[in-house]
């Protein structure tokens, strides 16, 4: 495996925007050509099934967000997430499970100082829900590992309570956990070293390889895409540079490109990138965020405004 | 006699008022010991409060970015953490997951409501942030900066800072303007926009289009200048701020209603030139004045001598009030809080003078109430600070009335 890095590092040192921190970037190319969007319904963070016939999204209801699942034939959508609480950032497993975030906030902050409940990861398989990570804290902006048995997620508790009680600077900082659906506990994977940063939306490449997340290292500096071998999580390479804003990354099922949630100079607002995995080539195909590839690597769906739409993409 | 002719002098050209004593009340801070997302913990906050004397009540209305109330201006469905995966959370207990957008009924009508009912208090308000993100962190960004990019800040060389939108564009303004739009609508009686709140913004981080624009016309074919220090680079950033302020002074003046604006600079001392608030904050105190943006300025920190502090603050205080020139109100501060050398708190002043703390709140009522002050600012009034002894100095602080200027200043510029 790490010679298997080895070789793509310095591939990717060569191509990529690396960790420079002026002026690298990707230059604009020709990475895919994209078709006319298309509307399908009010929603966000919308994936299809392996089938392409089912759609997972999250969704306001009377203020609150939920989970649905619709079939894209008949328009009919089951609720994922229960009545009460709220529900985000649904992601398929391989076995038609979903995974989300869901947390039943009902008291003040006070009245629930002594509870240990939170925004916790459950999973949900023909209609049985299950709670996979527990306490007080935020688990969220999961995906499963290619092996469909490991789940990666952002936390914000990923110190042990005892450092962070007696660090008062440790008051913001997320970082990215690993809880394995057969068991055991959450573990830590990638966090960095100070305060107000974050490693957040933890994708791993369809080869099982190596991990891509969004990064915040600093203050004053914006959300980038950083990739590294999964067993190797502080060699970073950075997909994208300073003088633009980049999250929500997601791999094409054959782990050639990336989507993404970007901003550039002269942008009119957040837009749907597509880059190549090497970094190379960067595509802005729409005004949206949120992307997610079709099982088939043909088509991408987004978010805006609270709707989803598709688009057709060709290499 | 002579005192009798200046007092019906005084009263011909403006009113008496009394000395004010402005508390700056930051609820959040309370959060792990009372409940202060219901009606009961806001109660006991105000009553904390008001111990100290304080007959102006100034409540935060944001963290950093995020509104303390049901705001209008921000999508209030994706406040919560972890709603916007953008956020980093706030782990803090207690206070990283109290959510007073969502109190019913409304948090800021709820404080506001319950000052009106309190006999020891004439006026409450917003101690509104010009930051962004509070203390240089990002748990704090508010919404609709976080939606809109393109109006973040730039570095000299080109690098976004999502940390900031630019005063420079005139939608985060007209943003701005909401704020205080509902915030008024919901019964404020002063605006204290808290300038050196800033969330680590400054002149060098605002390299963005317009700016830049604005140097290239006035100052065509001379390079931007890579030092944001730089008096001609500040002078452009600075418009962004002056539209800002009178922005405000507009939506008041649309309200209907009599509610002061008042501003804050901090650091303050002895000095002609610009200051730290200029390259610090974005704007020129003096210019705030001259241009009669604002109804009173507040100086929160003062860089006092350790070797006189006393008489040194005294300096500073008059250098200020003399360039006022009872142009506008004047607030002096009897902080707190120790943040840094060049911002001692009165508990500081009192060691370096070798004084208990009460003591040295006296003596700076007492020079306040001589450089004409029309009152102090308490930085912030905390559930742990301003002990007993200290309050009772400030509660029984009874400077002469002073004339309030006799014009609305900021009427004219609009």
């Amino acid at each position: 495996m790490k010679r298997a890095w080895a070789v793509a590092r310095i591939f990717l040192a060569a191509t990529c925007a690396s960790s420079a921190e002026a002026g690298t970037r990707a230059v604009s190319g020709e990475v895919v050509s994209a078709g006319a969007e298309v509307a399908i319904c009010l929603g966000e963070e919308a994936s299809l099934a392996d089938d392409g016939r089912r759609l997972l999204l999250q969704r306001l209801e009377r203020g609150r967000f939920a989970v649905f699942v619709r079939d894209l034939g008949t328009g009919r959508e089951t609720r994922i997430s229960p009545e009460e609480g709220q529900a985000c950032f649904p992601e398929w497993g391989a076995d038609g499970s979903v995974l989300y975030t869901f947390a039943n906030e009902a008291k003040t902050g006070f009245a629930a100082r002594d509870d240990q409940t939170g925004w916790n990861l459950w999973l949900w398989k023909d209609g049985v829900r299950r709670q996979l990570t527990q306490g007080r804290q935020r688990a969220y902006a999961a995906s499963f590992a290619p092996n469909g048995r490991t789940v990666y997620f952002a936390c914000d508790r990923v110190k042990v309570p005892a450092a962070e009680a007696a660090d008062s600077q440790a008051i913001s900082r997320v970082g990215i956990a690993a809880v394995a659906l057969d068991g055991g506990g959450q573990r830590t994977v990638c966090l960095l070293p100070e305060s107000n940063t974050a490693c957040c939306e933890p994708r791993v490449s369809p080869d099982g390889k190596l991990l891509l997340r969004a990064e915040l290292a600093k203050f004053r500096e914006p959300w980038r895409l950083v990739v590294s071998p999964i067993d190797d999580i502080d060699r970073r390479t950075y997909l994208t540079t300073l003088h633009e804003a980049a999250y929500a990354p997601a791999w094409s099922p054959d782990g050639k490109l990336i989507a993404y949630t970007g901003f550039r100079d002269g942008d009119s607002g957040w837009g749907v990138y597509v880059m190549s995995a090497d970094g190379r080539a960067t595509r802005r195909i729409a005004a949206g965020r949120n992307p997610s590839f079709a099982p088939d690597g043909r088509s991408i769906l987004y978010d805006r405004d609270g709707m989803v739409y598709r688009r057709e993409v060709t290499r | 006699m002579k005192a009798r002719l200046a007092c019906i002098c005084l009263m011909a050209t403006g009113a008496l008022v009394a000395f004010e004593k402005i508390a700056l009340v930051d609820g959040f801070d309370y959060a792990p010991v009372m409940d202060t997302e219901t009606d009961k913990g806001m109660r006991q906050v105000l009553a904390r409060v008001c111990e100290t004397g304080a007959d102006t009540i100034l409540w935060r209305t944001h963290s950093g970015g995020i509104p303390r109330y049901a705001s209008e201006a921000e999508d209030l469905a994706v406040l919560e953490q972890p709603l916007d995966k953008r956020r980093v959370p706030l782990t803090l207990p207690v206070r990283g997951w109290v959510r007073y957008q969502r109190c019913e009924p409304d948090a800021l009508k709820t404080v506001y409501g319950l000052c009106a009912g309190m006999s020891g208090v004439k006026r409450y308000g917003a101690h509104l942030l010009q930051e962004d993100a509070h203390s240089n962190r990002y748990w704090s960004l508010g919404e609709w900066t976080l939606e809109h990019p393109q109006y973040w800040c730039r570095s000299a060389d080109g690098k976004i800072g999502m940390h900031h939108a630019s005063f420079a564009y005139p939608e985060v303004i007209a943003h701005r303007r909401a704020i205080v739009r509902e915030i008024l609508a919901r019964g404020a009686q002063m605006i204290y926009l808290d300038t050196t709140r800033n969330g680590g913004y400054g002149p060098r981080d605002d390299y963005v289009k317009p700016n830049l624009d604005e140097w290239a016309r006035c100052h065509p074919g001379v390079p931007v200048p890579k030092d944001f220090h730089d008096p001609r680079w500040l002078e452009v950033v600075a418009r962004g701020h002056y539209a800002y302020y009178r922005a405000i002074r507009e939506e008041i003046r649309a309200s209907g209603r009599d509610v002061p604006f008042v501003i804050t600079v901090g650091n303050m001392r002895v000095q002609d030139g610009p200051d730290w608030n200029y390259a610090g904050c974005g704007f020129d105190w003096r210019k705030v004045v001259d241009e009669g943006f604002v109804d009173g300025l507040a100086v929160v920190s003062i860089a006092a001598d350790e070797k006189d502090p006393f008489g040194s603050t005294e300096r500073i205080f008059r250098h200020v009030a003399g360039y006022v020139k009872g142009r506008c109100k004047t607030y002096f501060p009897i902080r707190a809080y120790n943040f840094a050398k060049s911002q001692p708190s009165y508990g500081q002043l009192a060691k370096w003078a070798g004084v208990t703390p009460p003591e040295a709140i006296r003596r700076l009522l007492e020079i306040a109430a001589r450089c004409g002050a029309a009152g102090i600012v308490m930085e912030c009034v905390d559930p742990g600070n301003y002990p007993a002894a200290d309050c009772e100095v400030i509660r029984n602080f009874a400077a002469p009335a002073h004339e309030a200027p006799t014009t609305h200043p900021a009427t004219d510029v609009l």
